[in-house]
């Protein structure tokens, strides 16, 4: 039964400012709705019930991706999961955002779910979130006093909370320029395919001449309740052509700042275990798209 | 759930008794508390709201004090239920204040509390984290307004 529906105040504008003004209109119990993944399934819990819905959908500038002529990327809050994860757009480092985008849940929810409504949410174990800082994003956020952008670092609170105002709505995610010889990897380690991470790595890096680290940035995701980026961590690795021992030194500076919890993914303790590992792995895995099998 | 922690405020125990058992200075530091009514001795009524990302609950308090020694204990029980829906939420909580050698005041709390329902959703640990993030909260306004408006009272 979906009576509960009937009473929706249901809007669709063609402008961001007309999401913007519908929803400040309504009031702090309006939800912009995207792909409708998350607050849909909420909606039919009865665990949210907005007092009106306005949908992003057709608001074309949302829709876009664009390659700007300083080679940064502008991704438009409505992509859809999979629409980032094939973004030919998307090389070198930017590809820890379409590696991400590549392995949220399940092809339907790839399918309906967006960028701007997944870092909305915020979930701690969500896989944006690590990328984009990795990534050295900015979000691009709009509501009724006009535009801002904030880094990524700084939009996501922790557990579930945001930068974001009441009224406001993520526009675009603004990915910087990049050399064209930097990496962007994505490592995730979950229970079954398609579910949260229990614990992912995110990282841009780049490499001088002499296979040296030379630019280097981390961000674990799944053991706080945010991304949780260690700048001693990433330091302790540039300058360093990743020997063993540097990985476990900078795991070790990554680890003492993680903040996980026990729940149905796995205990706390064993997300602290395991974060050293899946870093190992993830430079491990940075051989196969430096030196692809001929 | 169990929440314990303590903070000191540089502020006599004398004056941190008073606004403890003043409930309309109290509200002004918990958050998501916005209105407060006696309804009877040691018995107050209360609206709190508590949000968990997309999940905002408005909780109907019903607080008693059911133990306290002046100056240095008390003990309250604390009801609440979010309307119709079936968010409850139960707590016994104790607070202890003591003198700190500088002239301040320690305050020591520790919470029971058990939540069920739309908030009961989620994990205790990521509750737990989201309580003592809340927590901060309070003892920074609590701390702020035992400091600083001391020559007004």
């Amino acid at each position: 039964m979906l009576t509960f529906m009937t009473k929706q105040d249901f809007h669709k504008p063609t402008t961001v400012e007309d999401a913007v003004t519908l929803l400040k209109e309504a009031g702090e119990d309006a939800r912009p709705i995207s792909g409708g993944a998350t607050l849909v399934a909420l909606m039919n819990a009865r665990l949210v019930q907005p007092s009106r819905l306005v949908s992003l959908s057709a608001i074309e500038e949302l829709t876009q991706c664009t390659h700007q002529p300083d080679g940064s990327v502008r991704i438009g809050a409505m992509r859809r999961h999979r629409q980032t994860a094939f973004e030919s757009d998307l090389k070198a480092a930017h590809q820890v955002v379409s590696g991400a985008a590549s392995q949220i849940a399940n092809p339907p929810v790839r399918n309906m779910g967006t960028i701007g409504g997944s870092i909305s949410f915020a979930d701690p174990a969500a896989d944006y979130p690590p990328s984009l800082v990795a990534a050295n994003a900015e979000i691009e956020i709009a509501g009724p006093e006009g535009r801002r952008c904030i880094p990524a670092e700084d939009f996501f609170l922790g557990w579930y909370e945001t930068a974001l105002e009441p009224g406001e709505i993520v526009t675009a995610v603004i990915l910087p320029p990049v050399p064209a010889s930097s990496i962007g990897q994505y490592e995730k380690l979950c229970r079954i395919a398609g579910d949260f991470a229990l614990a992912s790595i995110a990282m841009t890096i780049d490499f001088d001449a002499s296979n040296t680290v030379s630019t280097l940035r981390l961000a674990v995701g799944g053991c706080g309740g945010g991304p949780v980026r260690v700048e001693a961590a990433e330091d302790a690795l540039i300058g360093t052509k990743l020997e063993t021992d540097a990985i476990a030194a900078a795991a070790e500076l990554l680890v003492a700042e993680l903040d996980p919890v026990d729940d149905v993914r796995g205990s706390a303790e064993y997300r602290l275990k395991v974060v050293p590992r899946l870093l190992q792995r993830a430079f491990n895995n940075l051989i196969n798209i430096r030196e692809p099998a001929q | 759930m169990q929440i314990e922690q303590s903070f000191t405020v540089n502020a006599p125990r004398s004056r941190v008794w008073t606004l403890i058992r003043d409930p309309e200075q109290m509200i002004t530091c918990v958050p998501g508390c916005d209105s407060i009514e006696e309804t009877g001795p040691d018995t107050y009524k209360a609206a709190v709201v508590v949000s968990v990302g997309p999940i905002k609950a408005r909780f109907s308090m019903t607080i008693k004090v059911i133990e306290e020694t002046v100056m240095e204990y008390v003990r309250t029980e604390s009801k609440g239920e979010e309307g119709s829906r079936a968010s409850v939420v139960q707590a016994i909580s104790d607070m202890r204040l003591t003198d700190t050698p500088e002239g301040g005041t320690e305050i020591h709390y520790s919470s029971t509390v058990e939540i069920s329902g739309r908030l009961g959703r989620y994990g205790s640990g990521m509750m737990k984290k989201i309580a003592t993030k809340l927590a901060a909260k309070f003892e920074d306004s609590f701390r702020t307004m035992a400091e600083t408006q001391e020559e007004v009272c």
